[in-house]
């Protein structure tokens, strides 16, 4: 049992004894990766629904995988956190290969979110003692966490009711709770916030920051661009199981273009005489609504000569304008740019 | 319990044991959230032991067994002990389908214990049946003739049948695509046992089927109930029995263990 307490408690610091047999000791040298996932391909039948992705994140950062419904996101998971076989690639977690050495991979991991979920008919309390002593934790150790966990999420209140009971955003709390008695090293969030109230989202939020501060290092999936571009030091975004972009956010902001300065023209006549003046500069954003924008290259002084440059050029064209606006990039771009253009190219692979 | 992949160093016994433990425990918790778990193995039986004596009793000949219901009520036992597995098959099924399998798989535990938790739960379950059945069969006049050892060999050999249809109603669980599938599916293990000795003695039915009803399991487990009840030497169907019921909960233990980890993808 003292081995068992001792194993988990050390956990988020990812050093240890065992590192006799090599892959815990690198993880504790200057750059080492908590997941190194190369070329993983999962397919059903025809589908793939992973295609050569690669992702690497380091021990105590969040990475975010991004993508729309579909694109792989939870397969990627599966396969990190050993549930799922991949057809091909490699990939390491805590230092160990998921196919080879589950068990040990097993020790080190925390998996939540959207497929998982926690014993409807236990109480919370019940659920987090038998995950504890699953995870062949002590009882002291089992008993500590379980009061610490409950108070942490605010979960205490519910007593011995069963979870069924619970509401859509206390049982996610309890999910990850679970996920966290036995101090895993490296957390899977499987769309964490799906569904929940913005209060929970953000009180979410703020438990995965204080884990990230604490040295866990988290794989986190998501639809929502907010909550990567608040929690997640480096984005990949995958579409239709491949890797589209990967990058810090601030990078991809930058892939996604500079401000844009947005204009809505009064006729289709004004788009003909805006798009005429502007030149390439401009693209035709919303043929019914008239939408018209214009990428600002430059950043800082240049950025506003330029814009004055745009209005300038805007004007002398004598295009009646209902209303502009300016606009700094989010991810929002960037998803809607690389989902746009990774759309077509998924469909022509469908019909090959 | 199964190979485990090389390296794995926590599987001691004492953490094996463990983990039986808490699967065990929450299958009980379960009954407590879930007490309607418990009429299948309570009204059911006791329902069976009122028709079997007020109905039947009158209109089935037993020859030498004497009253119907002392002829009966092995059989009315091993009805409980089926009816307690069929709640095995729906767990294991809503365990299957549920998000929670993934959780359990990603834990450092036992794989067998997830199956193991539903029968240690299912025998305490059918021990409840037995009891009540017994109790129930008094009442209508069931007098066996059985002394304390009968009465320890009667419950052992009740357990044994009870854990080898439990391991066969999980076994069904594993295969059921959905809860409502796998409800339909698991009515299968109450079969045999009209095929048995059970409720009417072998000797009334055609020869063909006497054949079927002599050499299946179910009858070997009733006869030897039978004998114990009653007081009679067991003879070969106590043997028969033990190594019928134990190869049969060998090949589901491995089956279901096998089949777990066919739909676990590693």
């Amino acid at each position: 049992m003292g081995r068992a307490e001792m194993r988990a408690s050390k956990a988020p610091a990812a050093s240890g004894h065992d590192g006799l047999l090599g892959p815990e000791a690198a993880m504790t040298g200057g750059s080492e990766l908590a997941i190194a996932a190369a070329g993983l391909t999962k397919r059903y039948g025809k589908t793939a629904a992973l295609c050569d992705v690669s992702l690497q994140a380091r021990a105590g950062t969040v990475t975010a995988l991004l993508g729309p419904n579909g694109a792989g996101k939870t397969t990627m998971v599966r396969i990190l956190s050993t549930l799922l076989r991949p057809d091909a690639g490699t990939a390491r977690v805590g230092g160990y290969d998921v196919t080879r050495d589950p068990e040990r991979v097993r020790t080190r991991i925390g998996l939540a979110g959207q497929s998982l979920s926690v014993d409807g008919k236990l109480s919370g309390p019940e659920n987090l003692a038998m995950f504890g002593r699953l995870h062949r934790l002590a009882w002291p150790v089992v008993r500590e966490r379980s009061a610490r966990l409950l108070d942490i999420f605010d979960l205490g209140g519910a007593g011995k009711k069963a979870v069924k009971t619970y509401s859509g955003g206390m049982r996610r709390k309890l999910d990850l709770a679970l996920s966290l008695m036995a101090e895993p090293s490296i957390l899977f969030l499987d769309e964490p916030t799906a569904g929940l109230d913005p209060a929970s989202r953000h009180a979410l939020w703020e438990i995965i920051r204080g884990l990230v501060g604490r040295g866990t290092t988290v794989l986190l999936t998501t639809q929502y661009l907010d909550e990567a571009d608040a929690l997640a030091g480096s984005i990949v975004f995958i579409d239709a199981g491949r890797v589209v972009a990967a990058g810090t956010p601030a990078e991809l902001k930058e892939q996604a273009g500079q401000a844009q300065f947005d204009l809505i023209a009064a006729t289709d006549a004004d788009v003909v005489r805006l798009t005429a003046a502007l030149g390439t500069l401009a693209v035709v954003t919303d043929q019914a609504r008239r939408g018209v924008r214009v990428a600002v290259q430059g950043s800082g002084l240049d950025g506003i000569r330029e814009l004055n440059a745009i209005t300038g050029t805007a004007v002398q064209a004598g295009a009646s304008i209902e209303r502009f606006s300016l606009r700094e990039p989010d991810l929002d771009d960037v998803y809607f740019q690389l989902t746009g253009h990774a759309r077509p190219a998924r469909a022509a692979g469908e019909t090959a | 319990m199964t190979a485990l992949p090389a390296g794995t160093r926590r599987q001691s016994a004492a953490w094996v044991a463990s983990d039986y433990w808490e699967m065990a425990k929450r299958s009980l918790r379960h009954i407590r959230h879930d007490p309607e778990q418990l009429a299948n193995v309570t009204l059911q039986p006791v329902l069976i032991v009122v028709v079997a004596d007020f109905l039947l009793g009158g209109a089935i000949n037993t020859g030498t067994h004497g009253s119907y219901i002392n002829f009966v009520m092995p059989g009315i036992l091993v009805v409980a002990a089926a009816f307690a597995a069929v709640t095995t098959t729906i767990s294991v099924a809503a365990d299957m389908l549920e998000g929670i399998i993934d959780r359990f798989r990603t834990l450092p535990m036992a794989n067998a214990a997830l199956i193991a938790g539903h029968f240690i739960a299912d025998l305490a379950r059918s021990l409840l049946g037995l009891a009540v059945t017994i109790a129930a069969g008094y009442a209508v006049g069931f007098r066996p003739a059985a002394g304390i050892g009968e009465w320890v060999m009667t419950v052992a050999v009740f357990l044994l049948v009870t854990l080898a249809l439990s391991l066969l109603a999980a076994l069904i669980g594993l295969l059921g695509k959905s809860v409502e599938v796998a409800q339909q599916l698991g009515a299968i293990i109450i079969i045999p046992i009209f095929f048995s000795s059970a409720l009417v003695p072998a000797g009334t039915m055609p020869s063909w089927l006497r054949v079927v009803t002599a050499n299946q399991p179910i009858t070997q487990a009733v006869d030897t109930l039978r004998a114990l009840l009653l007081n009679r030497p067991p003879g070969s169907h106590l043997w028969l029995t033990l190594t019928e019921f134990g190869g049969i909960i060998v090949a589901a233990f491995t089956l279901a263990t096998i089949l777990f980890k066919r739909t676990a993808s590693i």
